[in-house]
């Protein structure tokens, strides 16, 4: 028997709670922005309309499957990280496509903890290279020359994943999670630092400031909701300075490689790796 | 200077005014001490104040007369433990009647008189140090364990005498009484008193854990602990006895509390009665279904059958809860056990690996925080199932 009489009421389904609660503008902008948009626009079908949605719905189906088999509540990890999956896809996304790799990440997931969000972007980065249908941008995008203000990247309209393009709306959550005791701040607020110094640096050598890249939805999204994922990132003050660090130098370099993709080759590494940075500085410490 | 936490208590818990008196046990449980001589027999006579054990140092008394029926297993502090069985014959006879005299209370005179009443470390703490700062503390850390607050409340009166007659004795500059903000009867009571002492000064502190050990008073209070002293409200109470009245202290104070309660209450006792006549005597559970008793506390405390569990001078109190099975998941790697650890040890690396530290305090904090329910004070304890 568990002995733990009192408790502080932090528990998996709190945790997971406060970022879906986060998540929900997301969702619903990514919505308007690749459905209802796209729709009034005669881009899309009105079935394709829901293209967003249906992918949220496949995460959470898919989760509750998991989370069903692994006898874990809804609110697990397992929710979180799905639903941050469709959030994050491309918006050209193949569903058959989109509900296999999930499936087959989630299978591995059972077995293997590792952070199954950038090795989802991987496997269809790749399977987009392979077809030739690679792009961040939707229909519209696609179609148009865009040029965009930075009021339009702040309000969402700039490209990047289906659901992960408010980019006001990420600074915001990563302002209100930074309140939270189980938010590991350190990770975001030192990669997004180091991320922008560096660019800044670029800018002023260069003596060009591409918007574009000051105003990535896919570095921002990434640093905020991706990279500190509990059980893949470091825990330690000291290694989470390092991981944050890290991430924006590798995040920098990858922009020059591909602007969207960079971020997520960089977590996949350094989730991996999440183990050593703590073992830094706890032997650092002694 | 480190932050600490504030406990989530979130029970409402109805507590009796004042505190309740049960001092007429039929049965008396003394434990018995390793290295200790045994100076009673079976079947002998004792009177209150007679010496049951002794070793070079210390001394074990009888809190009441009557007679010696021989020997049980019980648990002592926690722990597995075998203890004396004195059947009450409610006559509280004393051997010897020590006469209370006016006495002038110097340095050497309370130094002398503390160690006649085993109050070593109080002894040999005035006598070694230059004590500057003198801190009453009137509260506990593990919640609802209400002693420090309640015998503050009701002894205040002997606490602000004992505490300005140490003051003047061992020249100290400095005396306070700390209670916490959210304390508003204790606050209005000093408030009135303490104006008949001017060296006396009444501190106030927020409601977080861990303040009760002096060390972290100390550093939350911004004082050294090389000229520094604190003492808590039930230790100052004994003193006063002790120095004033010369008399032993065969009573201790105990909270009895928890949602499975109709009324919970602290309680002055004798050091031996058993757990389950005070719970017999003077509690109503409500809760139907089955109740786990949780010996000192819910933090630090661990959970112990009534029937086998006796009150000892290091006792606090029992805390009775609904028995509810918490299951525990898989650590999340989220580090908040680290975090949260005032002295800074890494549960986590302590499960992981198995070693444990030396540094830890058993302050349960990690346990408390940990979001997937892992007992890691067992780990850190060595004991984890």
């Amino acid at each position: 028997m568990n002995r733990v009489y009192l408790h502080s009421g932090q528990n998996e389904k709190s945790l997971v709670k406060v970022i879906l609660g986060l998540l929900l503008p997301f969702m619903l902008y990514g919505f308007y922005k690749n459905g209802i948009h796209l729709y009034r626009k005669d881009l899309v079908s009105m079935v394709m309309m829901f293209k967003p949605l249906y992918l949220v719905l496949i995460s959470i189906i898919i989760s509750i499957i998991f989370s069903l088999i692994k006898k874990k509540g809804f609110f697990s990890y397992i929710l979180l990280i799905n639903i941050l999956i469709s959030l994050v896809v491309m918006p050209n996304i193949n569903l058959l496509v989109y509900v296999t790799s999930l499936i087959i990440l989630n299978i591995i997931f059972c077995f293997l903890k590792i952070n199954i969000v950038p090795v989802f972007m991987i496997i269809v980065f790749v399977y987009e290279l392979i077809t030739k249908h690679y792009t961040f941008l939707n229909t519209l995008e696609l179609s148009v020359e865009h040029k965009y203000s930075i009021l339009d990247y702040l309000i969402g309209q700039g490209p990047g994943g289906i659901s992960n393009t408010l980019w006001l709306f990420s600074l915001l959550s990563l302002v209100v999670l930074c309140f939270k005791y189980s938010y590991k701040k350190h990770i975001p607020i030192s990669g997004i630092i180091t991320f922008y110094i560096l660019l800044i640096i670029y800018s002023i050598i260069t003596r060009h400031v591409n918007l574009d890249l000051y105003m990535n939805n896919n570095f921002l999204f990434a640093s905020v909701f991706i990279a500190p994922l509990l059980m893949f990132s470091p825990y330690t003050k000291g290694g989470c300075y390092l991981y944050g660090i890290i991430l924006g130098i590798l995040s920098f370099i990858c922009i020059f490689l591909d602007l969207n993709i960079g971020i997520y080759f960089v977590i996949f590494i350094l989730s991996l790796l999440h183990k050593l940075f703590d073992k830094i500085f706890i032997i650092t410490r002694k | 200077m480190r932050k600490l936490t504030k406990l989530k208590t979130n029970i409402d818990i109805v507590y009796n005014s004042n505190i309740v008196e049960y001092l007429d046990a039929d049965y008396l449980y003394i434990p018995m001490k390793k290295n200790y001589k045994t100076l009673v027999k079976t079947n002998e006579y004792v009177y209150k104040g007679t010496i049951l054990l002794e070793d070079n140092l210390n001394k074990i008394v009888s809190p009441i007369s009557g007679k010696i029926i021989g020997m049980t297993t019980l648990n002592v502090d926690g722990r597995p433990g075998n203890a004396i069985v004195i059947e009450n014959d409610f006559k509280e006879e004393e051997k010897k009647n020590r006469k209370y005299k006016d006495n002038k209370y110097d340095r050497d005179f309370i130094i002398s008189r503390l160690y006649e009443y085993y109050f070593k470390y109080v002894a040999s703490t005035l006598e070694t140090k230059k004590i500057n700062n003198l801190v009453i503390s009137g509260f506990d850390d593990e919640p609802y364990i209400q002693n420090n607050a309640y015998v503050l409340k009701k002894y205040h009166r002997e606490i602000l005498e004992m505490a300005d007659i140490l003051a003047s004795s061992f020249e100290i500059k400095n005396t306070s009484i700390v209670i916490k903000s959210n304390n508003t009867d204790n606050i209005e009571t000093f408030l009135s008193k303490i104006g008949t002492y001017p060296n006396i000064s009444l501190r106030l502190i927020e409601d977080k854990y861990l303040l009760a050990t002096p060390f972290f008073l100390l550093e939350y209070l911004d004082l050294k602990d090389i000229d520094s002293f604190v003492i808590d409200a039930k230790t100052m109470y004994e003193l006063y006895n002790a120095i004033k009245y010369n008399k032993f202290t065969y009573e201790t104070f105990i909270t009895i509390a928890g949602p499975s309660l109709v009324k919970s209450m602290v309680l002055k006792v004798k050091v031996g009665t058993l757990m389950k006549d005070i719970i017999n005597n003077k509690f109503k559970i409500n809760n139907k279904g089955n109740n786990l008793f949780i010996l000192d506390g819910l933090m630090t405390g661990s959970p112990c059958q009534i029937e086998k569990t006796m009150v000892t001078k290091n006792t606090i109190g029992l805390i009775v809860i609904p028995d509810e099975e918490i299951k525990e998941n898989s650590c999340i790697n989220c580090g908040m056990c680290y975090k949260i650890c005032p002295v800074r040890v890494n549960p986590k690396k302590v499960m992981d690996t198995g070693v444990r530290s030396s540094n830890c305090i058993n302050c349960g904090l990690c346990s408390y925080i940990c979001p997937s329910h892992i007992n890691l004070r067992a780990f850190l304890e060595g004991n984890h199932e």
